[in-house]
């Protein structure tokens, strides 16, 4: 069962005439609850593509289908519903609300998308206990370290259980130790609740986990390293 | 362009709306600026030409009575140092029309061409040429003084017609709607008519009793002295002469009053330009640091941030010429259409413009220059480690069941008290600014209505000629009368104090019956007089001075028993017996009438009206009225301030407000993503305008106030006192459209957010 469908997209960025064309022909299909994962050189165009798929960019030409809907055709409002209800992006800068605390982060994400604000609270909490940090949900950003906000960035991804998680280097400011807990507990959530993730990464050691692992070239995705 | 120097312009072609708005404040600012000063120039330069355009003379000569014109000219002729003169014949009368009567001037004049000496200035038609005709003073169209008509004239109670050729202007008479009674140029109607001399002296059987005189340079003592041949009973020179006295008020109020605001606004302008800059700088302190550890030196910094701050000052110094001229225009064409139908004309004065661009200029450069400093002061360290100062105040962990967006709202307003705060401070100075306009108006208007609500009758009645008290009494009386008391009306001169003023006498057995009089000093009492404190003080006199009232031939010698407030009238209040010396004790010009049912006064007011010897009733409330759309007009100007002030107030609340959106562009961005919904993530903001919009609305209250006191102590200076009250409706006004101004400039953050690019805000981000 296919969760994503890309077919043909192409993508390019006009910069003052010159034009970049940074995917080109682009494929790829992405099952129900796989976890994948792409690698591939700076500047090749690994988060143009996430967010792509997250309905924050829009593609040049091509299809582009994830969890049924077309999202060239969506209006603006649309793809706005469809981020809250069926993605959840883990950014390479974690992009955390500053006047926000760690829990109010997280809960930030579930609004309008979890029933009532004492459900919120409690799934929050949740996913930060699971991310272990369950000691600074009162916590401003600002006081936390770059781990620990990466955590609640994911925590705040992972909580709304949507469809797809895209992350862009989730794990690119944690320990190995930290790593390693964090990809278990995607793993445990792709299994439990069929999450599909589609992880960037240049992190060789995350390979372990991923059911595929493809290569961003040349603007197309290649199998294999 | 250096490398540098790029970096901050492009900068600045990418803030755009932030460009604007901070423009915007400087050129506000400076309009203001510029407004005050030009507009007191121009006002200068067209009565200056106005009075030089028409010849205005250099001294006005009355004569106590009518005299032979040969003699008068004999005299004149033989006087060294006159360059020219024109006699005249002067007299008091009355214009009717449509069954009312009018107070009139009948000047007799030799010459309507003549050029040398108080020039007529043709407004319409042409002058008069033969018997029969004349021209009368501008402005009293809608009383029928005007081309084409028959006007219908009394002088002591003689009647003639007099065919209006043509409307003039008169720097003697340049505010004609002034009436003695009114220090204000209030629309009391009076018709200045010019005629034939030869004919007016037929009909009166007078000489000449009206010298106008130019002298030759500096001569006039010496032609004032060679006068005493004649019976002079009044000798004006030009700069005492009312016209010029008023239009030197008039440029003084300019002059003083507008500065003033002025330097409020360039502090206004000054806080808000000094903010914007000193955010933009800290921001950048980071990139400042990097470019300190290439090597750049301070002052190479510091200069592209004065690039950037002098293409703003320019950005802002052409919109705010623009803006100047137009207040300026506006205020002009308002304030000379006020006090008369003066030609404005724009002088070439550049001092104004160029004072105002150096104040901008100077603001916004020292307002960049400034953070520069303590940037590059530090080390390259400190500043590539500088963080905008952000101390979150935990608020709002109280209500942890409130929307996520809301909550960020709230806190987003406290996220950086200081700044918070000196927003809150300069949007509720420029609010307060606004209000203090409506405060201002509402003091004047509610003490103008007490004024006017002094007297407690209902109707006043004037007779046609003289009627018995008694028969006063049987004649007025119907049903439905609580008093009537007959009074005698006068109109003439009070001197005291070495000082002559026009006054109406007004004479009653029953006077303190038919006003609440308000005491300033003395006492209540009719038998000696009570005169009101704007003659007083025009005379210079107080309470137990001795004053000389004339009325024609007749006088009075009295002293001054009290004095009562009155922002209007110059007048004198006696009993029947004091008056007796002016006017026969027993007879009635009229009579004040008070009714038990206010409502029935135009009744009543139709039923005296078909009762013979009366020739006019008046109803207190169409006094109330008339002064009301007076004073209404005036009121005009203070609201066309009050919407120029709230406008400041939404710009300057505006560029706070984009600014702190810019700085924060990324979490929008975060919001977007997470699929929050648009009208959350406008209701967030639209909190935190709301909290400040209310913060800034009641802080403009005392502000409102205080500025309110503040122009009221000059408005005193230059024109006349009121006392600034605490009106409720005025702080209603003050804050709910000091809100509603504030709120409103939140289209400026959401349409940012709108337009806002997700994808690139982020990466912009991830370069960071
Ligand atoms: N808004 C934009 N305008 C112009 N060019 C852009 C824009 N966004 C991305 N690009 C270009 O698109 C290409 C792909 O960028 P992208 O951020 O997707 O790379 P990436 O694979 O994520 O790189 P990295 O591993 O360094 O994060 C780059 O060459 C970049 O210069
Ligand atoms: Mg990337």
């Amino acid at each position: 069962m296919t969760l994503a469908r890309i077919n043909k997209l192409n993508k390019s960025y006009d910069t003052g005439g010159e034009i970049t064309h940074v995917l080109r022909e682009m494929d790829l299909s992405l099952n129900r609850g796989e976890m994948v994962m792409i690698m591939g050189p700076s500047g090749s165009g690994k988060t143009t593509l996430l967010n792509l798929l997250g309905g924050i960019d829009g593609p040049d030409s091509g299809v582009l289908q994830v969890d049924g809907l077309n999202l060239t055709e969506l209006t603006k409002k649309d793809l706005n519903k469809f981020r809250r209800e069926r993605v959840g992006f883990i950014f390479q800068f974690y992009n955390l609300i500053p006047t926000l605390t760690a829990i109010e982060n997280v809960e930030l994400g579930l609004e309008n998308l979890v029933g009532n604000s004492k459900e919120m609270k409690i799934r929050a909490k949740k996913y930060l206990d699971m991310v272990g940090l369950s000691d600074k949900a009162r916590n401003y950003p600002q006081e936390l370290s770059g781990g620990q906000q990466q955590r609640v960035a994911i925590a705040r991804a992972l909580s709304k259980e949507p469809a797809l998680i895209l992350a862009d280097e989730p794990t690119g400011n944690l320990d190995e130790e930290r790593e390693e807990s964090i990809m278990g507990i995607m793993k445990d959530l792709q299994h439990e609740l069929g999450i599909t993730f589609l992880i960037v990464s240049h992190n060789t050691r995350l390979k372990k986990y991923m059911d595929r692992t493809l290569v961003l070239r040349h603007g197309t995705l290649h199998e294999g390293s | 362009m250096k490398p540098i120097t790029k970096s901050v312009v492009r900068k600045l072609f990418k803030m755009k709306w932030r460009v604007f708005a901070i423009s915007m404040v400087v050129s506000l600012a400076m309009a203001m600026f510029i407004m005050g000063l030009y507009s007191a120039v121009i006002f200068d330069h067209s009565m200056d030409s106005f009075i030089e355009e028409t010849n205005f003379p250099d001294v006005f000569v009355a004569l106590s009575e009518p005299v032979n014109y040969t003699d008068v000219d004999n005299v004149m002729s033989n006087i060294e140092g006159i360059d020219v003169y024109s006699l005249r014949l002067k007299l008091d009368g009355h214009y009717h029309y449509e069954d009312d009567t009018y107070p009139a001037i009948i000047i007799g004049i030799e010459d309507p061409k003549r050029e040398d000496i108080s020039k007529l200035l043709r407004k319409d038609g042409d002058t008069f040429s033969g018997r029969g005709e004349g021209v009368v003073v501008s402005g009293m169209d809608d009383i029928g003084a005007k081309k084409g008509e028959v006007l219908s004239f009394s002088i002591e109670g003689k009647p003639f017609e007099i065919n209006a050729t043509g409307s003039v202007q008169t720097a003697e008479y340049m505010f004609p709607s002034s009436v003695p009674d009114s220090s204000l140029p209030l629309p009391g109607q009076i018709v200045i008519l010019f005629m034939d001399l030869g004919e007016l002296q037929n009909i009166t059987g007078f000489g000449v009793n009206d010298i106008l005189i130019n002298v030759e340079n500096g001569q006039s003592d010496q032609v004032v002295a060679s006068l005493w041949d004649l019976p002079v009973s009044e000798i004006i020179f030009q700069e005492d002469h009312p016209s010029v006295v008023f239009m030197d008020m008039g440029a003084g109020k300019m002059r003083s009053m507008f500065p003033l605001f002025s330097v409020i606004f360039m502090v206004i302008g000054m806080i808000s330009i000094f903010m914007t800059f000193y955010r933009i700088v800290m921001n950048d302190s980071r990139y400042i640091g990097v470019l300190m550890s290439l090597g750049y030196s301070r002052l190479k910094i510091a200069w592209a941030y004065m690039t950037f701050g002098t293409i703003l000052a320019a950005i802002g110094s052409v919109i705010g010429v623009i803006f100047s001229i137009l207040f300026t225009m506006g205020i002009m064409s308002y304030t000379m259409s006020m006090i008369g139908d003066i030609r404005v004309v724009y002088p070439m004065a550049p001092m104004p413009f160029i004072l105002g661009i150096i104040f901008s200029f100077g603001s916004v450069l020292i307002s960049v220059g400034i953070p520069i400093m303590v940037i590059t002061r530090q080390s390259v360290r400190q500043a590539l480690d500088h963080k905008p100062k952000t101390r979150i105040l935990t608020v709002g962990t109280a209500f942890s069941g409130m929307s996520k967006t809301r909550l960020m709202g709230i806190r987003n307003t406290f996220r950086n008290p200081a700044r918070t705060a000196l927003t809150v401070f300069v949007v509720g100075m420029s609010i307060g600014i606004s209000g203090s306009w409506i405060v201002m108006s509402e003091s004047a208007w509610g003490y103008m209505q007490d004024q006017v609500d002094q007297d407690t009758w209902d109707l006043r009645v004037d007779f046609s000629s003289p009627i018995s008290n008694d028969n006063v009494t049987s004649m007025l009386d119907i049903n439905g009368i609580e008093y009537i008391v007959p009074f005698a009306y006068l109109a003439g001169q009070i001197s005291g104090g070495g000082n002559s003023e026009s006054t109406f006498i007004v004479s009653a057995d029953e006077i303190l019956k038919t006003r609440n009089f308000e005491l300033e000093s003395g006492k209540l009492d009719p038998s000696t007089s009570i005169i009101t404190n704007k003659l007083a003080s025009e005379l210079g006199v107080s309470e137990g001075d001795s004053i000389t009232i004339t009325v024609g031939a007749r006088t009075l010698e009295t002293t001054i028993g009290g004095i009562v407030f009155d922002i209007l009238m110059q007048a004198v209040y006696v009993d029947r017996r004091t008056a007796s010396p002016l006017v026969d004790e027993d007879m009635a010009s009229g009579a004040f009438v008070r009714l038990q049912d206010k409502e029935d006064a135009e009744k009543v007011a139709a039923e005296y009206e078909g009762l013979e010897g009366v020739s006019k009733v008046t109803i207190q409330d169409d006094i109330i009225a008339a002064m009301d759309e007076t004073f209404g007009s005036a009121m005009g100007m203070l609201y066309f301030f009050f919407i120029i002030c709230l406008i400041i107030a939404m710009v300057v609340a505006a560029s706070a407000i984009i600014i702190s959106t810019m700085e924060r562009d990324i979490e929008f961005a975060t919001l977007e993503t997470l699929g929050i919904p648009r009208s959350k993530v406008i209701g967030s903001m639209l909190i935190e305008i709301s909290i400040i919009g209310v913060f800034s609305a009641l802080l403009g209250l005392p502000f409102a106030y205080l500025f309110g006191r503040l122009f009221a102590i000059v408005m005193e200076e230059i024109l006349y006192y009121f006392p600034i009250v605490f009106a409720f409706s005025a702080m209603v006004i003050t804050f709910v459209f000091g809100f509603l101004f504030i709120f409103a400039s939140s289209v400026f953050p959401i349409r940012y957010t709108k337009k806002m690019d997700v994808e690139k805000t982020i990466r912009e981000r991830t370069a960071g």
